[in-house]
């Protein structure tokens, strides 16, 4: 059933919430968000116990960027169907964009527990949100968790160890790298972080080392790969790193 | 098909082998005892009542005396002008009957070998179908007790109306000997311009029946995962060889199941597989010349690689089949090695159903011999929950999180990378996914592209960073901003890295750029300095793009597999745009990539050559 079919009915039935839900939801398909919106403020206030209204509401709230009042609709969702996974999800994300970190990292994990598949993304949102609040600590183990949970979860290791370098966990930053190590194909991108790492850490024979590794393994690609830009970057850093390492 | 079935004692298994009961099946060559027979056909011979009287209930009973009912012939019903026997609805065609009855009998000789049965019923607008006076099917009509002036839940239309709707019926009705089928079907509405009634019942001795697939997923030099539908509840098991008669191998699972999904797994690469899908004791499917894929080539092969790539294709109609009909034509005997679809892989909001019409039912040549790789259209996200991977799209693909193909595992099905041959394909979302560079997708791409040694590099997803067809990529509005990201945030990253081929959808339109490096704004920001080779790329035109270096990349808009959409067509970055349906056809061997816009008649319109220069 398509918008206008809908309207030609609501012309009879105007105070058919169901409609108007109905509607609301073609509405924000199709990113037309203030009148989903009308639409369904409509719904809710035509038949305020049609619980799912407020669901979509606050989904198509939080699209348009409107979160305070999206936080708010998916609350009374919540009221009803407080263990709802998506519904908790929904208001992690307000919060977050709202600024209130921590309310946000703990909604996060709360929603968390409620959903059988989690992306990556949400998981790095929830560590963000846990380094916005300051507490760095607890965003590597927010990240460790989605790693244990996900498995596959590149994105949320090279954030967990940008987080140990910044606390200067330089051991902790070490063994990560030597997963990532371990795991990749291609290992220069991994060597010449490895060596920053190092020498940050203040031990520059190893950092020379990998420097050299790296160099040797951008050196022995095939020319396609060797002059991609990426790589002719890597090159510089790894050369520069090596300078460090020797003092000069 | 007669099966031969050994199973091992399980005394015999190893503790803590979860795969099963082992079996050892050894097929048989198809015969002329198949296991699914007709108990009745469209087109059958019915008796039926349509002079508007009320016969309460006990005409759906198996002894009702039905002799003084006229006998006739399906198809049924009035006002299509396809109907076999016209039924009568009255003096009054502004008050029509509602109802009109009908009743078959017909014979079963053993039920109890029976293990699926399966009643496909064309009925406007709706009806209930009685076995041996047990409803079995409801199908448009109301909950609750249904009256000769109960009318139908709604009247259908359109494509509805001639969509034959496929139900299970459970074996375990059937009786020995005679069995009857009663049917009543009811109007929408009383004006009603028309009616239809037609059915086939089928029953199977072997293996549920299979209402959608196989279809392959997820090949790879040594796996490939077989999916496939039934609606009764069975185990999943494929059954596979070298030949189609020597189907000696099977993997599966006891579960029960009515979406299938088996891994097969140390199979040898680049080699021919013919399979089988069913269950340990009978074959659903397969077994034939048609059920067949090849496996991923070894690593170090020089084979070129087929490249199928369809967009925006989930129109269902004449205009997809069409398509897909002359791809068929082209390739011929040619095995397709890759297949990738653009997304709006299943108008209008990708449901299940949709998919069913736009996928299933439109390529199923090409699903039971090629794996599908998909990314997610506007359309399919309608239906799918993307933040939980949940709905249709989720559910109907299974794609590798964990770098199972190749690449690095992203951690969801959403974006993921493979490897064919000797090039490193990666899906992107760029519909429902953050597409932020710090962001998950974008952070993973750029260690994706850094691990791979892959000597080509193709990227797809679905909206297109250059465009002026039904979209305009210089409309920072159009489609929530989706086109300008991906060219401003997602290009940058492709290109650093080497990127040859860059494939999308979402305009209803073919549009191929030059040789292309850098072009990261709106196109009145293209100068001479990011066009590497302005001509068509032909060998035997202005010649092949050479890409010596790392620079230069082929950007193809192909969402016209289904439908066209006009546009200015204009967007200065292009070698040539046209408005017509059709789909891309890759060859990519040893140095060079070959692109071909095979348009829906058949006619090569495009041609465009990448040479790789060391
Ligand atoms: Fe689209």
């Amino acid at each position: 059933m398509q918008i206008a079919e809908v309207t030609r009915r609501l012309a009879k039935a105007p105070r058919d919430a169901r409609l108007h839900l109905r509607r609301g939801e073609l509405y924000r398909r199709h990113g037309e968000w203030d009148r989903a919106i009308r639409d369904l403020t409509r719904a809710h206030a035509l038949s305020p116990d049609l619980i799912t209204v407020s669901f979509v509401r606050a989904h198509t709230l939080r699209e348009a960027g409107r979160h305070r009042e999206a936080l708010t609709a998916i609350d009374v969702y919540l009221v009803r169907h407080p263990d709802h996974g998506t519904a908790l999800l929904e208001r992690a994300r307000d919060l977050h964009a709202l600024r209130r970190h921590a309310e946000a990292a703990d909604a996060y994990t709360r929603a968390f527990a409620r959903l059988a598949t989690i992306r990556p993304g949400f998981y790095l949102a929830q560590a963000r949100a846990l380094v916005a609040a300051g507490r760095s600590a607890d965003a590597v183990r927010a990240l460790d968790k989605g790693i244990a949970r996900l498995g596959s979860a590149l994105p949320l290791r090279v954030y967990a160890l940008e987080l140990e370098l910044e606390q200067k966990r330089y051991a902790a930053a070490l063994a990560r790298l030597d997963r990532l190590l371990a795991k990749a194909r291609r290992k220069e991108k991994w060597l010449v972080r490895r060596g920053e790492v190092l020498l940050a850490a203040g031990r520059p024979q190893k950092a020379r080392a990998d420097f050299a590794r790296a160099l040797a393994a951008i050196d022995a690609l095939p020319a396609r790969h060797r002059n991609a830009p990426v790589m002719k970057k890597l090159r510089t850093t790894a050369e520069q790193g090596l300078r460090k390492s020797r003092g000069n | 098909m007669r099966i031969t079935t050994v199973l091992i004692p399980l005394v015999f298994l190893v503790a803590g082998c979860s795969s099963g009961t082992p079996v050892v099946t050894i097929v048989v060559p198809p015969g002329p005892d198949l296991t699914v027979s007709a108990l009745v056909r469209v087109g059958a011979t019915w008796k039926f009542l349509d002079d508007g009287t009320d016969q309460g209930t006990a005409w759906r009973e198996p002894d009702f005396d039905d002799t003084t009912w006229a006998s006739g012939q399906a198809e049924f019903g009035y006002g299509d002008g396809d109907e076999t026997t016209l039924t009568n609805f009255g003096p009054d065609p502004a008050n029509k009957f509602v109802t009109t009855y009908f009743r078959r009998e017909f014979q079963v000789d053993d039920p109890a070998q029976v293990v699926d049965a399966l009643l496909t019923l064309l009925a406007d607008d709706g009806a209930l179908v009685y076995l041996n006076g047990i409803e079995v099917v409801r199908d448009n009509m109301p909950v609750g007790a249904i009256a000769f002036s109960t009318l139908a839940t709604g009247a259908i239309s359109g494509t509805t109306e001639t969509t034959r709707r496929v139900n299970a019926i459970d074996p375990v009705l059937l009786r020995q000997g005679r069995n009857v089928l009663a049917v009543e079907v009811h109007q929408g509405d009383i004006t009603s311009s028309d009616l239809s009634f037609d059915l086939d019942f089928l029953i199977s001795t072997g293996a549920p029946f299979v209402v959608r697939g196989p279809y392959l997923q997820q090949v790879t030099r040594t796996s490939i995962i077989v999916r496939w539908r039934t609606l009764r509840p069975s185990e999943s098991r494929v059954h596979y060889g070298a030949a189609a008669d020597a189907l000696f191998l099977n993997a599966g699972s006891d579960a029960l199941a009515t979406d299938h999904e088996v891994l097969l797994t140390d199979l040898t690469a680049d080699t021919v597989y013919y399979y089988a899908i069913g269950t340990s004791t009978g074959l659903a499917a397969g077994a034939d010349d048609s059920h067949n894929f090849r496996t991923a080539p070894a690593a170090g092969s020089t084979r070129s690689i087929r490249v199928w790539v369809i967009g925006d294709s989930g129109t269902a109609n004449i205009n997809s089949q069409r398509v897909a009909d002359a791809y068929r034509a082209f390739a011929g005997n040619e095995r397709t090695d890759v297949w990738l679809m653009l997304g709006d892989n299943a108008y209008g909001s990708g449901t299940d159903a949709q998919y069913q019409a736009a996928v299933f039912e439109t390529y199923p040549d090409f699903l039971r011999t090629t794996a599908v790789w998909p990314t997610i259209g506007n359309h399919d996200a309608v239906s799918a929950d993307s933040p939980t991977e949940s709905g249709p799209y989720y559910d109907i693909f299974t794609l590798p999180r964990h770098g199972e193909t190749g690449g690095i595992g992203s951690g969801t099905e959403a974006y993921y990378s493979f490897d064919y041959g000797n090039i490193h394909f990666i899906c992107l979302d760029s519909q429902d996914t953050d597409r932020a560079v710090d962001g998950a997708m974008l952070t993973w791409l750029q260690a994706d592209l850094a691990d791979t040694m892959a000597e080509f590099v193709v990227a797809f997803w679905h909206h297109p960073p250059y465009s002026k067809g039904s979209h305009d990529s210089d409309d920072a509005g159009d489609s929530g901003g989706r086109l300008r990201d991906m060219r401003e945030r997602a290009l940058p990253l492709l290109e650093a890295a080497g990127v040859d081929l860059v494939l999308t959808g979402h305009s209803h339109s073919y549009e191929r750029t030059v040789f292309l490096n850098g072009h990261y704004g709106t196109s009145d920001t293209l100068t001479p300095a990011m066009i590497l080779d302005g001509g068509n790329g032909r060998e035997a035109g202005d010649g092949a793009y050479a890409k010596n270096g790392a620079a230069g990349a082929v950007y193809v808009v192909a969402g016209n597999a289904g439908q066209t959409g006009g546009g200015s067509l204009d967007h200065p970055a292009m070698s040539i745009s046209l408005n017509a349906r059709g789909s891309l056809v890759l060859d990519i061997g040893p140095g060079r990539i070959d692109g071909r816009f095979l348009d829906e008649g058949g006619v090569v319109q495009d041609t465009f050559t990448i040479l790789r220069g060391e």
